[in-house]
């Protein structure tokens, strides 16, 4: 019961953090539902880096990181209370038609996927291989131990214990709630990461292209079945994806309704900085977006803007950093992939041009066979954006999604050709699982750069700048 | 809505639903011969009995069946598992340590364990049990 309630006050954190940084009237407003959609990722996030903090560096009981997540809640709830009662309405969201079958079809998409994650947990509670030999196994580490060096042991270096503790210390400080190791709560957390990683693309799309756009766009997301089946299955990979989506659709969303100001920016950031703490991934994320923000511009004065908005950026992003440096140098042993070889044995691989061609195929097998879609979305995407065309008038801001993930796709290439491990091993593997990575972030960044198919009406004139 | 637009729209709608659709039907085919308990609980419950027994740290080591190549992959599996069962104990594998979690799937006899080097201390059934290797003391 306990660790239901604090699942529960972890979603109304999140939903509190954002709001505190992000304020909008205290009345429902345009952009809630976007808020609420990524609350769970959000408080998820700051628990995890409460829990770390309190439980794993001070040492102190698991009662005094629960508490704390709870004065988190309540403070961070007065704060954006306050910050209420002078906020600006925010920017409403493009009006648009959607016709009644496309609703049911959405509907029958998401009901089947959610009975599918029931079905699949139900059936393997624990999650597969990697749920119980790395994450869930950690979170059993930092539940049961009365100290912290055994969970980071070289005895169990199979066990990856370099890896980030998000999703293992949340699952921990849950189960300090209830008193006992439930797989119940495992499960709901993933379901909540689950929920992000599809919620918060539909929201950003019906706040800036209309609900029609948004439930086609989510709908293709959840075709990519191996998103539901890597959910269920435990592992980090769709974190860490809720984590991408979460903090590109902020950026996105900051950028094109501009009056929201630079506070969105920096929640963009702490997602970043969360997909960091989430998987060692996340790290060349955090160099993805920012690259992709300065990128990913199609006139001048746009670089102006994202200039003036990159250290809300950075900001949001070394607040987390912060705490998954700690880790990393303080307690956590070497990367396996970094600490495996000198810079000369990493030169002949990255020299080697047979690896590149291997993973480049390996690559073109893996896109045309992505996600067990029943026809490869490359075909999918390429007859969509044919027949609809792109907008007249295509921003930066949209084209980021895009460029981030295409930034953060060459990253794990060149990881690839430079890994230590067995080429072939590795990319069969980790492949499928590393281009989830950034599957509803491509997907949101299509729908973002198609034209309009429904008549939405222009967005109207966004909001006055709030003033305090 | 123009037929342009309606065949771009059921182009990207239909190939989803039928692919969420095919996982559904598929997942909903299997999950009723799913085993109950599953077998990662399963395994979890025959380690029980030896997880109360063992204090709240330390490293003890592991064996399986005798000639079992290093690389065989149940093996590594049940090894996983056996570290996921007995955390915060940390579980190596090798019996070069002086308690050793015996997970073995033939029959094995005392006595030789006991030529081995290794004297029951308890037996938990379903082939686990905990032993004090003689030679590391």
């Amino acid at each position: 019961m306990g660790a239901w309630l604090l699942f529960l006050i972890l979603i109304v954190l999140g939903f509190a953090a954002i709001r505190a940084l992000w304020p909008a009237p205290p009345r429902w407003s345009a952009a809630d539902p976007l808020r609420l959609a990524a609350a769970p990722a959000i408080g998820f996030g700051i628990a995890g880096c409460l829990y770390f903090a309190l439980r794993i560096v001070l040492q102190q009981p698991p009662a005094i990181a629960v508490a704390a997540v709870c004065v988190a809640t309540a403070g961070l709830g007065w704060f954006a209370w306050r910050s209420a009662q002078s906020a600006a309405p925010d920017a409403p969201a493009v009006h648009g038609q959607i016709p009644f079958w496309l609703w049911l079809l959405f509907g029958a998409g998401a009901a089947m996927a959610f009975f599918t994650y029931l079905m699949l947990t139900g059936a393997a509670p624990h999650g597969e291989w990697d749920a119980w030999s790395i994450w869930n196994l950690r979170a059993r580490f930092l539940f049961r131990a009365q100290e912290f060096v055994s969970p980071f042991s070289p005895v169990i270096g199979w066990s990856h214990p370099d890896y980030p503790l998000l999703v293992p210390g949340v699952i921990a400080l849950l189960w300090h709630a209830g008193g006992v190791a439930s797989q119940s709560i495992a499960a709901a957390v993933g379901f909540g990461f689950l929920l992000s990683s599809v919620a918060v693309p539909f929201f950003t799309l019906r706040l800036l292209r209309g609900p029609a756009l948004a439930a086609l766009g989510t709908l293709a997301i959840l075709g990519a079945t191996s998103l539901i089946r890597v959910s269920a299955s435990q592992y980090a990979d769709v974190p860490l994806a809720a984590y991408i989506v979460t903090a590109v659709c902020f950026l996105v969303y900051a950028l094109e309704v501009e009056a929201v100001g630079k506070s969105v920016v920096l929640l963009a950031g702490l997602s970043a900085g969360l997909a960091a703490w989430t998987k060692n991934e996340g790290l060349l994320f955090c160099v993805s977006i920012v690259l992709a923000h300065l990128l990913s511009i199609v006139h001048r004065l746009e670089l102006l803007r994202r200039l003036a908005t990159l250290f809300a950026l950075l900001a949001g992003i070394l607040a987390v950093l912060a705490v998954a440096g700690h880790f990393k140098f303080r307690m956590a042993p070497a990367n396996d992939l970094v600490n495996a070889g000198t810079a000369g044995v990493a030169m002949a691989r990255a020299t080697d041009f047979n690896r590149y061609w291997v993973t480049f195929w390996a690559f073109i097998g893996e896109l045309l066979t992505f996600g067990n879609v029943l026809v490869p979305p490359v075909i999918v995407f390429a007859v969509w954006l044919a027949l609809v065309r792109f907008r007249t008038k295509v921003t930066g801001a949209s084209l980021l999604p895009l460029t981030a993930a295409a930034i953060q796709l060459a990253g794990y290439f060149a990881i690839y050709v430079t890994t230590p491990q067995d080429l072939d091993w590795q990319l069969n593997t980790s492949l499928p699982r590393l281009l989830l990575h950034v599957w509803p972030l491509v997907v949101t960044g299509i729908f973002l750069i198609s034209g309009d198919l429904f008549g939405n009406r222009p967005q109207p004139e966004p909001a006055q700048p709030r003033s305090k | 809505m123009s037929p342009r637009v309606l065949g771009a729209v059921l182009c990207v709608a239909a190939v989803s639903l039928l692919s969420v659709g095919r996982f559904f039907f598929q997942v909903a085919d299997f999950y009723p011969k799913a085993p109950s308990p599953d077998g990662v609980t399963d395994f979890d419950n025959r380690f029980a009995g030896l997880r109360a027994m063992l204090p709240p740290k330390g490293i003890i080591g592991y064996m399986t069946d005798p000639g079992t190549p290093p690389n065989d992959t149940n093996a590594q599996a049940e090894y996983h598992l056996a570290q996921y069962a007995l955390a915060p104990v940390l579980v190596a594998y090798s019996p070069d340590h002086r308690f050793v979690v015996g997970n073995f799937h033939q029959a094995v006899t005392t006595g030789s364990l006991r030529d081995r080097g290794f004297k029951l201390i308890r037996e938990f059934g379903n082939g686990i049990v905990l032993l004090e290797n003689e030679k590391v003391r």
